[in-house]
């Protein structure tokens, strides 16, 4: 099969989705209605191409002037002016009319110019549409559109065309452009609203002669960088991931709970999934601490990924339960990364969490907590469920150990597992933390209620969180000498909310 | 200053003074005359002899292409850094223009001369 001549944009995310970037010489119909980028992702096209292909480039404007366009460049750190005088780029302002006519001429005064820098790539802003019966002579016909293409092509350019189009791609109720037809590649670049904020977004619709990711990618306009694309959470990854092996069952992984890993047969298995389900209040963060300091223990790498708590809340959280993780940050063993809930963008966020999984490569990960994400994403909307899985196969294929936070809204026992999340069947692990009310104090429970192609302990275990040394799994026994009071494997139904006291010894029959 | 800017421009009226604008603010276009008229906002002939003016000293390159409509006008800036830039900066604020498009008038009716005194140019120091 022969090697496509790809040209790259060189705008972060966008080759990705392009499968590599657009095939050399084709024309490109980058279409949205204003403000949606268009003359941004054309002008870092030819940028990028100039300063870092070494592909010189033609930017020609209609409306706006090249002054503003230079200004409005150096928000991002482009340099027009340099690559201009250095003979790397041409901005021409021009009417469409006088444009329309120099392309079908074979001897024009633009295209000579851009021979004379040996321009590779050409971006044409605010191409106008025409539709049937529209007399405005300001739009391009279909036909003079088909002449435009033809005369670009044969200069062998490839060509971004910034196209206005009136209202959005949905509301045309899936008519075509004539122009998407004669295109080789179609853009559709959208502002749409979320709640009260508003998402862009980046669809590669058409794209002839070559691969492409579908659906819609989120994208930012970012000052000092330009166009960052973010690859939908949902789009099929590298076919690896997909083929990750479950977890390794024959290596374990401590959870750093004293007590703990004794019901798990010897703790977590290497690469497994495991969801902690409590109550706020339970002991879900303070395991999760110690889980990641029992990491730094013994040199492996964590990261802690909370959309609850910023960075210094952590921080001081842990030194309640006597954990100190600076100086394992410091060491680089333990990163913490916080991430705003409100508005959250799922695919930048996502992009993200892949990158410092990759670039960190951590052997532990806590996620706290799915609540959060599911109330900001909607827990019954497809984004939450397809964001769960993206993740739990991310971390799979790097063989991560990772613990799941998820709030219960039940106080006392548990009626259900996850609630309307349902994505309790792609986890390995489930532990439950439940606060349970015996006589007047409420003591805390912990039962493990799975653990995938493992033996484990399924009796419900007090578990008690000591100021200054975190969380312990107690002995099932009370110790000669401890506070009066009774043990749980004295009471049935302890998380059926219910509890009550089996009869006394010598009754009925000796303890359970 | 504004004289000293006027002086080193060569400008005769506020059709040079708009039109050097334009093309400092678009250094490279291809447009008709008729086009070009419509943008500076002058008349046909007006515009015609500032461009006239503004090719003879350098500062403008014209390429024409048999047969189309278009012009292609290119600024030439060379020596003219020292007093284009400054230019640009007075007239960034409408109460610089207007001084300048004052003085230039101003001198017009003073001299009462229709003479074809125009841009200095690039060369000029």
């Amino acid at each position: 099969m022969p090697e496509r001549d790809l040209v790259k944009t060189g705008i972060a995310g966008l080759d990705d989705i392009l499968a590599g970037g657009l095939l050399r010489g084709s024309v490109v119909l980058v279409e949205g209605t204003a403000g949606t980028g268009k003359t941004t992702l054309g002008v870092e096209f030819i940028y990028r191409g100039a300063a870092e292909f070494d592909e010189p480039g033609v930017i020609v404007l209609f409306e706006v002037s090249p002054d503003k366009l230079v200004r409005d460049a150096a928000l991002f750190g482009w340099d027009l002016p340099a690559l201009e005088r250095q003979g790397r780029l041409k901005i021409v302002f021009t009417t469409r009319q006088v444009f329309q006519q120099e392309v079908q001429q074979a001897d024009s005064l633009l295209l000579d110019e851009a021979a004379a820098i040996g321009a590779r790539r050409i971006f044409v802003d605010g191409l106008v549409p025409r539709t049937t019966g529209d007399s405005d002579t300001r739009r391009n016909t279909p036909e003079a559109f088909h002449l435009l293409a033809e005369g670009l092509q044969r200069e062998r350019l490839t060509a971004m065309l910034g196209v206005e189009v009136a209202g959005s791609p949905d509301a045309r109720l899936g008519a075509s452009l004539p122009e998407e037809f004669i295109a080789d590649t179609v853009i559709q670049l959208r502002t749409e609203s979320m709640e009260r904020a508003v998402q862009r977004s980046i669809e590669i619709v058409k794209a002839r002669g070559q691969d492409y990711r579908m659906g819609r990618h989120s994208f930012s306009i970012v000052d000092g960088k330009g166009i960052e694309v973010y690859r939908r959470v949902q789009a099929p990854r590298d076919s690896l991931r997909e083929e990750a092996a479950a977890f390794d069952p024959s290596t374990r992984v401590t959870t750093g709970v004293p007590g703990l890993d004794d019901l798990m047969g010897g703790g977590l298995f290497l690469g497994s999934t495991t969801l902690v389900v409590g109550i706020t209040g339970s002991g879900k963060s303070v395991m999760a601490l110690q889980y990641v300091a029992e990491g730094a223990r013994l040199g492996e790498r964590s990261i802690m990924l909370t959309l609850d708590e910023p960075r210094a809340q952590m921080l001081r959280n842990a030194a309640t339960v006597g954990i100190d993780l600076k100086p394992s940050i410091d060491r680089g063993l333990v990163r913490l990364v916080y991430d705003r809930p409100q508005e959250i963008e799922i695919d930048r966020h996502f992009l993200e969490l892949e990158k410092i999984v990759k670039e960190f490569r951590p052997q532990r990960a806590v996620i706290d907590s799915l609540s959060t994400y599911g109330s900001s994403l909607g827990p019954t909307g497809r984004s939450f469920r397809d964001f769960f899985h993206a993740v739990v196969a991310l971390m799979k294929e790097h063989q991560v150990t990772t613990i799941y936070n998820h709030e219960n809204p039940e106080l006392l026992g548990m009626s259900s597992v996850m609630g309307p999340y349902g994505v309790s069947s792609l986890v390995d692990n489930v532990v439950l933390l439940n606060w349970v009310e015996l006589g007047d104090t409420f003591r805390q429970a912990l039962t493990i209620a799975k653990m995938r192609a493992n033996a484990f302990d399924r009796t419900t275990r007090e578990c008690e969180i000591v100021n200054g040394h975190g969380m312990r799994v107690l002995p099932r026994e009370i110790p000669p000498g401890a506070t009066r009071r009774l043990a749980f494997w004295e009471y049935f139904g302890l998380v059926a909310r219910s509890p009550e006291r089996h009869p006394p010894s010598g009754i009925l029959g000796s303890r359970p | 200053m504004a004289a000293q800017l006027i002086d080193a421009a060569g400008l005769r009226d506020a059709c040079d003074l708009d039109l050097l604008l334009f093309f400092s603010r678009h250094p490279h276009v291809v447009l008709s005359s008729e086009q070009l008229a419509a943008y500076v906002g002058y008349e046909l002939a007006q515009v015609a002899r500032a461009l006239d003016r503004l090719l003879e000293t350098g500062l403008l390159r014209r390429t024409l292409n048999q047969g189309a409509p278009g012009r292609m006008y290119v600024l030439e800036v060379g020596d003219a850094t020292g007093w284009l830039e400054p230019l640009r900066q007075v007239c960034a604020t409408p109460d610089g223009r207007n001084a300048l498009k004052g003085l230039l008038k101003q001198r017009q009716s003073q001299s009462g001369d229709s003479s074809n005194r125009g841009f200095s140019g690039a060369r000029s120091s």
